[in-house]
């Protein structure tokens, strides 16, 4: 069942997001956050969500924004595509863009912090990445990822 | 049965609406020939115009659609799910009488509104997108494979206004009502059918029997979650009277709803006010019914309900 998150938690996992990847507090006003399990979503605030959340038995709501692991939490692709991080972000060139989509690792020397990063491709966020020792591997859902695996030709730059 | 058996067998699986559908060999005609490819835009991510110069940069062929905005037909891509722009969440593949419903719904910013079968989650996202994921867009299906589908699909295009609920939706809870609802309910599908890979459901008549009761009571249960002046929109991707005006008849007859004008700026045909020896509320001339032969795309039944009590 989904829950909110208490006000500890909530100011807890915006830190995250603002330490790690620069994205200020003020960008979440407006969401709310729930729990569900390991999961923490991100749904937009609206009249009635309350309502529903109490009266009906809701089993995801908006996008899920970051998994709760024993050590560390792990963000999702989908939540890091909604706000605009400024940290950790790793900007791939057209060639390791297919390196990163095709295969799902890029071996190469990055300028960010070893962890969780931002993969973006000309401006755009492509999803989450692991990143460790030069070497930079994609966390994007495979259900997402092996549509697209090997049948995207890197475009023309 | 091969395909060629199918192409061989397939106007006998229409034939009882020869009488029912405008030139039926133009519609014939019109099963035989490819589904064409249609896209909707994810203006929650990138404006129309935008999304038109992006994908002509990338060499895509793309043509408008009068009417729908958001609609674009995308040629010469054999897997538009798999292109870096989908991935990417600029749109979602849809057929484009499919984006019809949720337009004629018109759902507002600030609404609350239920989308009651709502996987794969096409309508239900198009109406977060019209919405401007502004309000709530309760997304309810009993489907777990399905479901997973459609919160994939949520999380790709950043629908954040959406929840999803997992009920039976002839059993979905009263407690709460909405501004507006979409049934879209499961149907024997014959409006999807393009020759292959096999025939209507309606090949069975008493599939039709089974699903119109149930099209009957998830329509009776979205009226009782509706508001009092509240609006529906009730669509089939079939051409089944029984599942269509026979359904909406009813609940028209007995006042708990009337039947509102839809303007669309396709060719269609109007909703039928008899079938057989059946005859339905004379208003049900207010619903619509669209051919593929009229549109190249799937066939669709649409009728806009308003509560009155």
């Amino acid at each position: 069942m989904l829950t909110f998150v208490s006000y500890t938690d909530r100011k807890a996992i915006l830190a995250y997001f603002q330490e790690r990847f620069g994205i200020p507090e003020e960008a979440f006003d407006g969401f709310r956050l729930l729990k569900k399990g390991r999961t923490i979503w991100a749904v937009k605030d609206g009249p009635g969500l309350d309502q529903l959340l109490n009266l009906l038995k809701v089993e995801a709501a908006g996008v899920p924004l970051i998994r709760i692991r024993t050590t560390m939490q792990k963000p999702t692709t989908a939540g890091l595509r909604l706000w605009q991080a400024t940290r950790n972000v790793i900007d791939l060139d057209d060639e390791a863009l297919g390196g990163f989509l095709n295969r799902g690792v890029v071996s190469r020397t990055f300028p960010a912090e070893p962890g969780y990063v931002v993969v973006r491709w000309r401006g755009e966020v492509l999803g989450c990445g692991l990143y460790s020792k030069g070497k930079l591997r994609s966390q994007i859902p495979k259900h997402w990822w092996l549509q697209v695996k090997g049948k995207i030709d890197v475009p023309e730059p | 049965m091969t395909i060629e058996d199918l192409a061989q067998k397939f106007p006998r699986a229409f034939e009882r609406y020869r009488e029912m559908i405008p030139d039926f060999e133009g519609f014939v005609e019109a099963l035989r020939m490819r589904l064409p490819v249609y896209i909707r835009v994810n203006t929650l991510k990138i404006g129309v115009d935008p999304f038109r110069s992006l994908m002509a940069g990338q060499g895509y062929d793309l043509e408008s659609v009068e009417g729908v905005e958001e609609a674009f037909h995308l040629d010469g891509v054999d897997a538009p799910g798999s292109t870096l722009e989908y991935f990417l969440g600029y749109y979602h593949v849809q057929g484009l009488t499919s984006m019809i419903p949720a337009n004629i719904l018109d759902p507002q910013p600030g609404e609350v509104v239920l989308d009651l079968c709502a996987a794969p989650g096409g309508k239900a996202t198009h109406l977060a997108q019209l919405m401007e994921n502004r309000g709530l867009v309760v997304a309810n299906d009993v489907t777990i494979d399905r479901i997973s589908i459609l919160r994939s699909h949520i999380d790709r295009l950043g629908t954040t206004s959406l929840l999803v609920c997992r009920y039976h939706g002839h059993n979905f809870p009263t407690r709460t009502t909405f501004h507006r609802v979409l049934v879209d309910p499961p149907c024997s599908a014959e409006g999807t059918f393009r020759v292959g890979p096999q025939l209507p459901l309606t090949e069975d008549s008493g599939v039709i029997r089974t699903l119109s009761g149930l099209q009957r009571r998830l329509l009776q249960r979205a009226l009782e979650v509706l508001r009092p002046g509240g609006t529906l929109v009730y669509s089939t991707c079939t051409y089944a009277p029984e599942e269509n005006e026979a359904v909406v008849n009813e609940v028209v007859v007995d006042g708990r709803a009337e039947v509102l004008p839809i303007r669309i700026s396709f060719p269609h045909s109007p909703g039928l006010t008899s079938w057989g020896e059946e005859t339905f509320h004379p208003d049900l001339i207010r619903a619509v019914r669209i051919y593929p032969h009229q549109i190249n795309s799937w066939g669709f039944f649409i009728a806009h309900l308003r509560k009155l009590h």
